[in-house]
């Protein structure tokens, strides 16, 4: 297998679950920069190319509210979930699991 | 800070109108959060370093502005195969048009060379080419949009409706369908062509194979309707294959009666560059009754298969 082809399933791979990780880390308010921290943090680096444009596709579907505010002489955009996204948070990490739960006896074969 | 400007006018240019303001703003707020944290993590680089790779990292203005706002095909991936089908049919149908407007014209002037011939036909084909791809395309856009807010419906869709096929070549290629109407499309647009054409030709129909053709017009219209229903129903049932039989047996007859006709133009010079105008009217006998060959073997498969449904 090529290196672009590993890349390629990398990143189908990683589109899905990390629309559940920002889903996750919006429970509590970030602005774009402190929200790629947290994930980072968390061990899932995600480019700031393909985060930013994430969160306002999510946003635009209605999962999640946002407000501009005033910090240390700055404006930014805070997003935090919505009752639709925490609604559909819950069912996510339902089927996460539920895959999760599956996937490991498979992949110790 | 001109490059920072110079970056995200670069993105809003790629943006749509309406979220130009909008996306801009918070991309410039994440940029300047970012360069924060650069400074931060190395103090010694310069402000122009520390923008360089933060930019270096957010990607090519036009990537990043694909990603806030993934462009739309126009035409929908499911769409996709009928609409490469249906493209490629007419745009057929436009090349023959052209070279029999072409070779119309060829024969009527006997000063006319190849090259003429040639550019007359490549400037006919493009001028139709590209008016057909812009109406078939707007056409499949349309339908695709139509069909967008109809994906409920589809959903609703029975399993049980599934053909039950015993046998393998009842299934209907859309390369066969496509072929057949394209054949039905391009002979009707032939046989009319003296009405919707261009008026002045010095070569023309006799009275009798123009008669004759225009009375086939029907028959025509009912392989058209034969395709349709094939490309609703993409297998040959009894009552299908029935139709196509009948419709090949007087497709067959009708081909035979105007291969019989003669002459079958009026007005063509004694001698022609390539060929003498007797030789002109036998070589069309000799192509119709091959033409007559291929609705022949089609009767002799249909009659064949129809027991075996």
């Amino acid at each position: 297998m090529t290196t672009a082809q590993l890349d390629k399933m990398r990143l189908e791979l990683r589109r899905g679950v990390l629309v559940l990780a920002v889903l996750s880390s919006l429970k509590a308010p970030h602005y774009g920069y402190s929200l790629r921290k947290q994930l980072q943090d968390a061990g899932i680096d995600i480019d700031e190319g393909t985060l930013y444009p994430l969160v306002r596709r999510l946003a635009d579907q209605g999962l999640l509210d946002s407000e501009w505010r005033q910090g240390e002489g700055r404006e930014r955009r805070y997003y935090q979930l919505s009752e639709v996204g925490s609604s559909l948070l819950a069912q996510l990490t339902q089927e996460w699991q539920q895959l999760n739960k599956a996937l490991g006896p498979l992949l110790e074969h | 800070m001109d490059l920072l400007e110079r970056y995200l006018a670069a993105v809003q240019q790629e943006l749509p109108k309406e979220k130009q303001q909008d996306v801009i703003r918070e991309l410039k707020a994440n940029i300047l959060d970012q360069l924060d944290a650069q400074q931060a993590q190395a103090p010694a680089q310069s402000d122009e370093e520390h923008l360089l790779q933060v930019l270096r990292e957010l990607g090519p203005p036009k990537q990043i502005a694909y990603q806030f706002h993934p462009p739309q095909p126009l035409i929908r991936a499911e769409l996709m195969p009928l609409f490469r089908f249906t493209l490629f049919m007419v745009l057929g149908i436009i090349f023959l048009i052209n070279l029999v407007q072409s070779t119309l014209l060829w024969l009527g002037h006997d000063q006319m060379g190849l090259l003429l011939l040639l550019k007359h036909m490549a400037g006919g084909f493009i001028r139709d080419a590209v008016f057909a791809f812009t109406a078939i395309t707007l056409g499949f856009w349309a339908i695709g949009q139509e069909q967008k807010t109809h994906c409920a419906a589809q959903k609703k869709w029975n399993p049980l409706q599934l053909p039950q096929l015993n046998q393998s070549w009842q299934r209907i290629e859309m390369g066969d369908i496509f072929t057949d109407l394209a054949s039905y499309l391009f002979l009707l647009m032939l046989i009319w062509y003296p009405v919707w054409g261009e008026a002045a030709m010095s070569v023309e129909l006799s009275m009798s194979s123009r008669f004759l053709l225009q009375a086939f017009s029907p028959l025509l219209l009912l392989g058209i309707a034969v395709s349709l229903w094939q490309l609703k129903q993409r297998y040959w049932t009894a009552a299908l294959l029935k139709c196509n039989l009948l419709l090949n047996v007087l497709l067959v007859s009708a081909i035979l009666m105007l291969a019989w006709v003669s002459p079958f133009f009026i007005g063509v010079p004694e001698q022609l560059p390539w060929m003498t105008a007797e030789q002109l009217e036998r070589s069309i006998t000799i192509s119709l009754l091959i033409i007559a060959l291929f609705p022949g073997w089609e009767i002799i498969r249909d009659w064949r298969r129809l027991p075996r449904l």
